[in-house]
């Protein structure tokens, strides 16, 4: 809980989540030799890596017990299922837009 | 141990188990909350997945500075969250008080640059139904907006009640937090992914 924790761990947090939000901005927009699907990469890393430390420590996730961290990683596993379900359709489907899928499925 | 020691100890640990019972609940709800956005996010993903050139002309008329602000806007008011927190845990209860009302302040400062970011693009024709790109971008930040308002309401709602807050008793306080960083949460990826990549 929260009353063990020093104000200076939450201030650390807080400067990592503005250093992480500068790289973020800096890497969109200067590194575009990496390659879109890189930089893209690189981005949803940072953005995990600010959502982990906002969890755990301003969350207090890891004073929590520990199915406490069951229950905040069962739905992004769902997340991550919805969406790689749909990748076969979209690698290898005919239709690139959702008002294509539409015209199709009208024929 | 004497009876009244053993009655007041057992006292605490049931108001311990109601307190871990309570975050419990919150974090379920932020669960249900993670499969509510999941829904937008995966749809646009999966439409950039299948269309490349999707976000490419949308994000040119995106303003990634003021994004880039609320972002900083919005971590501020998730550190005043917890300090709030951590200083009504201490029974500091006017520091909590101040730093909810900081961080409803700086949550309303985000909604106030969210209002000047789509009057801007409602002035320049887009809408919703402009592109699929824009209804996937009206659809996520509107809805990521309308739970700030969510939280600036739940945070108001904890000023009126604060005195009856206190190192023993402050639940409602931790779980108001625990929505508020989730917003933030939210944001974290909706910034990059809308705005920047």
């Amino acid at each position: 809980m929260s009353a063990q924790i020093s104000t200076r761990v939450y201030w650390n947090v807080f400067f990592a989540l503005l250093a992480c939000t500068a790289l973020t901005v800096g890497q969109s927009q200067l590194f575009h030799a990496l390659g879109h699907g890189t930089n893209i990469a690189i981005g949803l890393v940072i953005a995990s890596f600010k959502a982990s430390i906002v969890t755990l420590f301003f969350m207090h996730l890891r004073h929590e017990k520990s199915y406490f961290y069951g229950v905040a990683l069962f739905p992004l596993v769902l997340v991550l299922v919805i969406l790689f379900s749909n990748f076969p359709d979209v690698a290898f489907g005919d239709h690139t837009t959702p008002g294509e899928v539409l015209k199709a499925a009208s024929h | 141990m004497s009876e009244a020691h053993a009655m007041t100890a057992h006292g605490a640990d049931d108001r311990i188990e109601a307190f871990e019972r309570a975050r419990l609940g919150m974090w379920l709800f932020l669960a249900s909350e993670v499969m509510f956005f999941a829904g937008f996010i995966g749809a646009y993903v999966v439409l950039r997945m299948a269309n490349p050139h999707l976000a490419v002309a949308g994000q040119k008329e995106l303003n990634w500075v003021l994004a880039a602000l609320n972002t900083a806007v919005l971590i501020c008011s998730s550190l005043t969250m917890v300090l709030g927190v951590n200083a009504i845990s201490k029974g500091d209860r006017a520091k909590c008080r101040n730093m909810v009302l900081l961080t409803a302040l700086l949550g309303s400062a985000f909604l106030v640059v969210k209002f000047f970011e789509y009057s801007g693009k409602f002035a320049h024709g887009i809408y919703p139904n402009t592109s699929t790109f824009f209804s996937c971008y009206f659809l996520m930040t509107g809805f990521h907006g309308l739970h700030v308002l969510g939280g600036i309401i739940a945070l108001l709602l904890l000023l009126l009640g604060i005195k009856h807050y206190g190192p023993e008793r402050y639940t409602k306080v931790e779980n108001v937090g625990l929505y508020w960083h989730f917003v933030d949460i939210v944001w974290i990826f909706l910034f990059p992914i809308v705005y920047l990549l």
